[in-house]
């Protein structure tokens, strides 16, 4: 479903149905005291508009790193070493910082991580959330306060005014997160990159959250890039998933063929180790990905060494990219299936 | 092993914390006793601003309790001695909810790994490099990342940083909340089978909202809804038959994120009222009073339950009928499919 746009802030190049947000081979490297490490590797995908992606993969994959990619806001040692980047129509790659602050917060809405340190520890939030519309104009500043209330009653808060007042340090974590998710939809952007935007909550505060986040797509088209280790989740609003392992997007497809049918040999075995609750299993260890017995090589798959399906090749050079369905591809030596 | 019931480490009576006062006062944790003995882990859920991270830091003297006290050996740990101090502190370490704010930006993280074993003295600087290596191995994290920066490792490898840190000085108690938020199934497996191996040696408090963690390494389970426990008892039987409407909706919704509750509410509950009583389909007249606690070993605070009802943990759902539409969705057996 591609959300309607209002026609004036579009540039001629965007017709709505354009990609929003176009990723073409991005590679991120950092140098460290160890030498140059490659954070990201070869990444490819395009969102449109009103789209729900998301990025799942191991621990440490470059998940966030794609997302400060985008955002133009990796640390100090880190930088794009190769690929482009373009949103709405530009090039956000090479984009100079004063663009790039318009960008942020306006255009694309952001949750980071590590909500808890996100917020200014010394301002209350009603101001906090309120500021992108304030200083972009939408609304008085009456408005803005009656919008920031509403917000938090939206959000589960079930004191918003008292919340308001508070400090981020009188607030639980999960409170804190939601004030984050608040703050990245406040102006209404055109994409909300959200990393991890649930970890604090309890299920049904997230249930609550995900179908807050749809209803905003369905309103106003903002499509959503988010990062999630929760299987569940993404299985439940996502419409096309990345799976990232080693810096690589090891298979990218329609969420409900990937979740149905993976193709990456990573993918099926990430699946594989989903808990379930069962009392039998209840005790019994946890299922894992055996680790690498022999580390991979660089050059190869980043997956060889703890994959079951490996084969010689593996080792040897960068997988391959498979296609198994016209919108559904893997990079694999040795797929779990051929097309 | 089988251990007397007074061989507690750490023992909390009627501990209860307010903030603010007079209009404002928010009563984030209602007074509880909690006692920990060793090898009978506790984890507790609840929803979000319910107390769960507030009597952690109650637990380990962060926070002054406003009702009750927090005893070691004894002893109310606000007044230790020097001494029994430094014994507290070795004996309960924590994983605070946020790691990449609790760990000291400046530091490499093989300070940061083995500052508690540091501190407790007893290491060279070498055996402390060795024990740092060993400690990152431990949570399959590569020994180079021994001489980063925390900033320069991603969110779950900072997770598993501050959980080596906790666990690195042989404490006898840790405190856990949400400590495995950012990890990926299979890291997370890996590191609750890591808990659940040292679970002989270490006693653990997990405040999680994943019940399947809750589920591997807890003994015992305490739902928490603003301030007040509402059900607690053998992690078991709460998962099985889960006896309160809010402790139902969670385990309900464990499958299926999307899982509308279909009551929630932002109407706040009037004072001395049940703190559930506008999101609960069952709501009574009697709930505009929060009920005691009902029930020995498996107890619940909810008016659909009374005193003669006894111990029957087996009986989950509410007295409502088969179209119920919680109990009807309660599946904690189901598989993923
Ligand atoms: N500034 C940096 N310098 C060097 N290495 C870095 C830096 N930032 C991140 N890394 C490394 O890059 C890899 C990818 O990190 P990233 O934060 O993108 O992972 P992630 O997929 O978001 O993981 P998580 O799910 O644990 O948050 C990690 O192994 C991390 O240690
Ligand atoms: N320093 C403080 N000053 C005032 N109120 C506070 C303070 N710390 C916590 N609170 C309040 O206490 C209540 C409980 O917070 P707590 O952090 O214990 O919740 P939690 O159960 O850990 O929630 P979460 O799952 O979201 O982390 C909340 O209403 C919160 O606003
Ligand atoms: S390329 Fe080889 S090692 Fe990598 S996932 Fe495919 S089969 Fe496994
Ligand atoms: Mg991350
Ligand atoms: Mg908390």
């Amino acid at each position: 479903m591609t959300a309607s746009t209002t026609t004036s802030d579009v540039p001629a190049a965007t017709a709505p149905g354009d990609p929003l947000l176009q990723i073409s081979n991005l590679s991120v490297e950092a140098s460290t005291s160890a030498g140059t490490v490659r954070l990201v590797d070869g990444l490819d995908f395009e969102m449109r508009r009103g789209e729900v992606r998301a990025i799942v993969g191991e621990s440490g994959s470059g998940k966030s790193t794609v997302c400060l990619a985008i955002l133009r806001l990796l640390a100090e040692n880190a930088r794009i070493s190769s690929g482009t980047i373009t949103f709405d129509g530009e090039r956000i790659d090479d984009a100079r910082e004063p663009a790039l602050r318009q960008m942020r917060g306006r255009k694309i809405g952001i949750v980071f991580q590590d909500p808890l340190s996100a917020l200014d520890p010394v301002r209350r939030i009603g101001p906090q959330l309120g500021e992108a519309r304030r200083v972009h104009g939408l609304g008085s500043r009456g408005q803005v306060a009656g919008w920031v209330r509403e917000t938090l009653g939206s959000l589960g808060f079930s004191n918003p005014a008292r919340s308001a007042r508070s400090f981020p340090n009188m607030l639980s974590g999960g409170m804190r997160q939601r004030v984050c998710v608040g703050i990245a939809f406040s102006a209404e952007p055109k994409l909300v990159i959200a990393d991890e935007p649930t970890t604090a909550l309890d299920v049904s505060l997230q249930g609550r959250l995900l179908r807050l986040l749809l209803a905003r797509r369905e309103a106003s088209g903002t499509a959503v890039l988010l990062v999630s280790h929760d299987v569940a989740v993404v299985r439940a609003v996502a419409d096309r998933v990345t799976v990232m392992f080693g810096g690589m997007a090891l298979e990218e497809g329609p969420a409900a063929d990937v979740f149905a049918a993976p193709g990456s040999p990573y993918t099926a075995a990430l699946l594989a180790s989903v808990p379930t609750m069962s009392p039998e299993r209840r005790r019994a260890r946890m299922s894992t990905i055996p680790v690498a017995t022999v580390a991979p090589s660089p050059s190869g798959c980043p997956f060889a060494g703890r994959c079951r399906r490996e084969v010689d090749a593996c080792r040897q050079a960068p997988p391959p990219t498979v296609w198994l369905a016209p919108a559904h591809h893997v990079r694999c030596f040795n797929p779990e299936r051929q097309p | 092993m089988n251990l007397a019931a007074d061989d507690a480490i750490l023992t909390a009576d009627a501990i209860g914390k307010t903030f603010g006062r007079g209009t404002r006062a928010n009563v984030a944790v209602q007074p509880t006793n909690v006692s920990f003995r060793r090898g009978r882990s506790i984890g507790i859920a609840g929803e979000s601003g319910s107390g769960k991270s507030t009597l952690l830091r109650l637990l380990l003297g962060l926070e002054a309790p406003t009702a009750g006290a927090v005893r070691f050996e004894g002893m109310p740990i606000a007044s230790l001695t020097r001494a029994e101090h430094r014994r507290y502190r070795a004996t309960v370490q924590a994983v605070f909810q946020d790691p990449g704010g609790s760990l000291d930006p400046r530091l490499h993280i093989w300070q940061l790994i083995t500052e508690p074993a540091w501190a407790t003295g007893g290491l060279t600087r070498r055996s402390r490099r060795e024990l740092a290596a060993r400690l990152l191995h431990e949570v399959d994290l590569p020994e180079r990342f021994a001489d980063r920066l925390p900033h320069q490792l991603s969110g779950g490898e900072r997770q598993r940083v501050a959980i080596a840190r906790a666990v690195s000085s042989s404490p006898q108690l840790v405190l856990l909340d949400e400590p495995v938020t950012s990890l990926d199934v299979s890291v997370r497996g890996a590191i609750i089978n890591l808990l659940a191996d040292r679970g002989a040696e270490l006693t653990y408090a997990v405040v999680s909202h994943d019940l399947t963690v809750i589920a591997h390494l807890t003994d015992e389970l305490l739902i928490m809804y603003q301030g007040f426990v509402v059900e607690r008892g053998p992690t078991d039987a709460i998962l099985d038959a889960p006896r309160h409407p809010y402790s139902q909706a969670l385990v309900a919704a464990v499958h299926d994120p999307l899982h509308d509750t279909g009551y929630d509410s932002d109407v706040p509950a009037g004072a001395g009222a049940c703190p559930f009583i506008n999101r609960c389909p069952f709501a009574m007249e009697q709930c505009v009073v929060m009920p005691d606690p009902v029930g020995q070993i498996h107890q619940v605070r909810c008016h659909l339950y009374s005193p003669d009802d006894g111990e029957d943990t087996t009986r989950g759902a509410p007295p409502l009928g088969s179209s119920d539409p919680i109990a009807s969705t309660v599946n904690v057996t189901g598989a993923h499919q």
